[in-house]
């Protein structure tokens, strides 16, 4: 089966499987190298995405959503470098406009892959369809296993938000005494909402799960910022930690506005891809002082 | 001046909230206009800043604050008065004031490493220095920072935010996209804010003076006239956004073209510029001028190169948001549209003085440089910041300059 590389979760895996190829998402760690022609101020996901492209030549291609500065232009980039890349626009908008959007762009982006697979089209939609049936079960697997983590009355639950990197910092989390509730799309559901129903067209169902999942910072309005809070307050999380890359925009201006917007503690913690844990561990263990003692 | 002493800020913010005051201003620009009846560009300039400071601070309407690529005929025709923090914020570097509002910002989380104009409008904003908003409007058009930048703008200041989605590709399908969503927002206006749009004259001024700005450029392609010192078209930016759909810019182009129709003095080579450049001194354009540097294309001040149709006003901005994304903000756009215009001007070749906190610039580096190496001609990449002073090291600049030069008159000679 053919490949196809990826590194953002607004590009949906049940799309990519279901045009017939095996979808490996991107998960890079603070070993990963970077592509060296960028300059310095430019995203390190991107940069170390672009490396990792470059080698898994591989691979059939690579899926790139047009979401952010970084992204159109790491798009850009590997096309330039002869990588088969595929783009994804994603709107900068939530509500209806924006399903019916994307909705076209990922028709054009199944027709594209196909031309690529050689799978129907009439076989696509009833595969993304048994592959949406799957995730909708996995969401209720990820409700009750989150249910079960809430009762660890020991334990500081708190938020943890970030970027690519940040799962590398889950351990020491758990290690310094935090329950950890991750920043995860997924997360609209613990909010209690209704999940979505699948209706008659798949790649319409698609779009709207995409886009009614937890808001990402790239979308920093007033809905996310809600919805975080919503979600502190529901799970009674005692504070926010932030992991954050150098150059990533949307982290940049969601800093500030969740430092202004939820009233808990917040801890940034900052880096260019180069670990700093001895100064990390230092901080969290201050931080968690802090909620503890005031 | 930099830094403020906050005694003297409050002051200042007491002052700017004095609307009766700015229109105290009004005697002024009547007694300027008798004494300046036919002003030079300089003289013209300063009095549409004291008018443009009455109409902000005086609150003489409902002020629309906009990102630099939403067009201002929309708020022209809506009777709005437009105000785009991205090129106010240049004029306060000029005026050596940007390092309080820069530092405001830091303080309130928003990192060094965001772009610095961006940067600045959040720290003027939370001064309360910059006149209070009565709506907001953006673009994700070319930079997807300013979706975050007007978020954050929203959340100061609890006015309402319209934002554009601008497709990344420019196609039939997403002209029709654009024009649906401003639409919906003129609608919105109409019902709401019971805002009545009226397109004829913001169109005709904007049609008229994209007309004259095109003999400018035809003009600046003759080798016998200049613009100095180089760069100084990038400080009349608000007449390319700003003023852009009224008489002011109009007015401008016209000055403009009177300031080109005589042969003037010129510098031995011609360049083209891309982006902005730092506003914060003059040290630059003074230092390209000695050394013999001049410029003759500035991307940022290229008119939209279509007729709006007033007949179809939504559907025409619509495109003119697409057109600027399409060349600004696109490889497979841009690059072409400068090596068009290197011939076109006849220039040897580029510098981009490429801004700290600019994502999209600073990806297209690698690309850029690769294409026009490839075509031949020569590339500076300036690294700073144009409104940040603390990222500014005015002898690399200079070694930098003198190397490009070298490379110049080496590729002349040989």
């Amino acid at each position: 089966m053919c490949t196809l590389g990826y590194f953002c979760r607004y590009v949906p895996q049940e799309l990519l499987e279901a045009c017939g190829f095996k979808a490996v998402f991107f998960k890079p760690d603070f070993s990963s190298p970077q592509c060296s022609s960028l300059p310095v101020p430019f995203c390190a996901l991107c940069k170390t995405f672009i490396s990792w492209a470059l080698n898994h030549r591989e691979f059939s291609g690579f899926v790139v959503p047009l979401a952010c500065d970084a992204s159109r232009r790491t798009y850009e980039i590997l096309r330039a470098l002869s990588v088969p890349a595929f783009s994804l626009d994603v709107p900068a908008l939530a509500g209806e406009t924006a399903v019916e959007r994307l909705t076209e762009n990922l028709d054009d982006l199944a027709r594209e892959l196909l031309a690529q697979s050689g799978r129907s089209f009439l076989e696509f939609t009833a595969s993304l369809k048994q592959a949406l049936e799957e995730t909708l079960r996995q969401q209720e697997a990820f409700f009750r296993e989150w249910g079960k983590r809430r009762r660890a009355p020991d334990r500081i639950p708190l938020l943890f938000s970030g970027s690519h990197f940040a799962h590398v910092l889950l351990p020491l989390l758990e290690e310094k005494g935090f329950l950890v509730f991750p920043d995860l799309p997924e997360n609209r559901i613990l909010l209690g909402e209704e999940p979505l129903s699948l209706t008659a067209s798949p790649l319409e169902d698609l779009a709207r799960f995409t886009l009614h999942r937890l808001p990402c910072p790239r979308l920093s309005g007033p809905a996310r910022r809600t919805a975080l809070k919503r979600l502190c307050g529901t799970l009674g999380l005692r504070g926010v930690v932030i992991v954050f890359s150098k150059f990533c925009d949307f982290q940049l201006y969601e800093i500030g506005l969740l430092g202004r917007s939820l009233g808990l503690p917040v801890l940034c913690l900052e880096h260019d891809t180069t670990p700093s844990f001895p100064q990390w561990e230092t901080r969290l263990d201050a931080f968690r002082e802090m909620i503890l003692h005031g | 001046m930099d830094e403020i002493p906050p005694v003297l800020l409050r002051i200042l913010r007491f002052l700017l909230e004095r609307r009766m005051l700015f229109q105290l201003l009004e005697p002024y620009e009547w007694w300027l206009r008798r004494k300046y009846p036919n002003p030079p560009l300089p003289q013209f300039s300063y009095q549409v800043t004291i008018h443009t400071i009455r109409n902000l601070y005086g609150r003489r309407g409902k002020i629309a604050w906009a990102s630099l690529f939403f067009p201002s005929e929309f708020f022209h025709a809506a009777r709005l008065i437009p105000f785009y923090p991205e090129i106010a914020i240049g004029l306060v570097a000029a005026l050596r004031f940007v390092q309080t509002p820069l530092a405001a910002a830091e303080k309130a989380w928003f990192s060094q490493d965001l772009c610095s104009y961006h940067r600045g409008g959040i720290g003027m904003s939370l001064l309360r220095l910059f006149p209070r908003p009565d709506f907001l409007f953006a673009t994700s058009s070319i930079c997807h920072g300013t979706v975050g930048f007007f978020e954050v703008l929203r959340e100061i200041w609890n006015v309402p935010l319209f934002l554009v989605d601008v497709p990344k590709q420019w196609t039939r399908d997403a002209e029709g996209y654009v024009a649906e969503q401003l639409t919906a927002i003129a609608r919105h206006l109409e019902r709401e804010w019971r805002v009545h749009f009226v397109w004829d004259k913001p169109f005709f001024f904007s049609n008229r003076t994209r007309e004259i700005l095109l003999e400018v450029e035809a003009l600046r392609q003759r080798k016998d006239r200049m613009l100095l010192p180089p760069t100084k078209n990038l400080d009349y930016l608000p007449y390319y956004y700003e003023f852009l759909g009224e008489e002011t810019s109009l007015r401008f182009a016209e000055r403009l073209k009177e300031e080109l129709s005589k042969p003037s003095k010129t510098l031995p080579h011609r360049l083209i510029w891309l982006h902005l450049k730092p506003f914060y001194s003059g040290e630059l354009p003074a230092l390209l001028e000695k050394l013999g540097l001049g410029v003759v294309y500035e991307e940022f001040t290229t008119p939209f190169p279509e007729e709006l149709s007033p007949s179809s006003p939504l559907k025409s901005l619509a495109r003119k948001i697409l057109w600027a994304s399409e060349i600004l903000a696109t490889s497979r756009g841009r690059i072409p549209g400068i090596l068009e215009a290197l011939k076109r001007y006849d220039a040897e070749g580029v510098i981009q003085f490429t801004q700290w906190g600019c994502r999209q610039s600073q990806g297209m580096v690698m690309l850029l440089r690769e294409k026009l190496l490839e075509a031949g001609y020569p590339v500076l990449f300036l690294d700073g910041d144009h409104l940040d002073r603390r990222h500014s090291a005015p002898e690399q600049l200079r070694t930098r300059l003198e190397a490009f030069l070298e490379m110049l008159e080496g590729r002349g000679s040989s």
